[in-house]
């Protein structure tokens, strides 16, 4: 293995660089292989060098005009795996995979819900029963609270109801329900 | 024909941040003025007006006495 003198020679990495040719320092200091953008310098060549690919090295350590374009492409794909537009290019599809695990970790975010409902939430006190959720109603309606831009100022005194009825209002709770006591 | 008709304008190099800045605070304060009106009229003088209409034909002592009479108050009994 010519060019570079690599100092990590664990069995390790040994066998998994095999006869190609170590180059630098790589981006660890282990003889590794690795596209990256903001270390685009690995420490092997990628591909191992045949007698074809070693007369093209010697041929580019002349004048590089004199190389053809098939040549130079030849040359990169030896040394690297992927192009910078190849590599960095997304992962096609990967928008299923997102969508697919944003969904799983919501449903984990369910499972964790159903059992504090089930294992942990206590009953609703009594007060929450619609009869006596009424009756609150009807105190806070004859204390006139809030009677100028609150609860009682949309009361009308004279109908007994609401002035003005839109989605969101309450029932009257001056008709009486079945469940009242 | 090639080449454009008349001269391109020289695009702005240098001072792109203080230009965008200056937009920026000129933007800030108009919507913070509007900002500022708007809560003076539809918020303070609306209310204003609102207290006002209720407080002028109200009778209290009126109120006092509904309630009062509906067994709703702790130190006061109704009248029967």
């Amino acid at each position: 293995m010519a060019g570079y003198f690599h100092h990590n020679r664990s069995k390790y990495w040994l066998e998994r660089v095999g006869t190609r040719e170590m180059v630098g320092f790589g981006m660890n200091g282990t003889p590794l292989y690795i596209d990256r953008a903001d270390f685009p310098f690995p420490a092997l060549r990628f591909k191992e060098t045949t007698p074809e690919i070693q007369a093209l090295y010697e041929k580019q350590k002349g004048d590089w005009k004199l190389l053809t374009l098939d040549e130079k492409k030849t040359l990169y794909r030896s040394n690297y795996g992927q192009t910078f537009a190849e590599f960095q290019a997304p992962a096609s599809g990967e928008w299923m995979l997102v969508i697919g695990y944003g969904l799983m970790i919501s449903s984990l975010g369910i499972w964790l819900f159903i059992w504090l409902k089930l294992f942990v939430i206590k009953d609703l006190p009594e007060t929450f029963k619609p009869s006596l959720i009424r009756a609150q109603m009807r105190r806070m309606i004859d204390l006139q609270v809030n009677p100028i831009q609150g609860l009682a100022s949309n009361w009308d005194y004279e109908k007994k109801d609401w002035k003005v009825k839109k989605w969101n209002t309450p029932p009257n709770p001056f008709i009486r329900c079945p469940d009242d006591e | 024909m090639s080449g454009a008709v008349g001269k391109a304008n020289k695009p702005q190099l240098r001072g792109l941040l203080h230009s965008q800045i200056k937009v920026n605070i000129l933007l800030a304060s108009v919507v913070a003025v509007g900002a500022a009106l708007g809560q003076y009229f539809f918020v303070n003088n609306e209310r204003k007006r609102v207290y006002a209409e209720f407080y002028k034909n109200y009778d209290i002592e009126k109120a006092f006495n509904t309630i009062r009479n509906k067994g709703l108050f702790d130190s006061c009994e109704p009248d029967n």
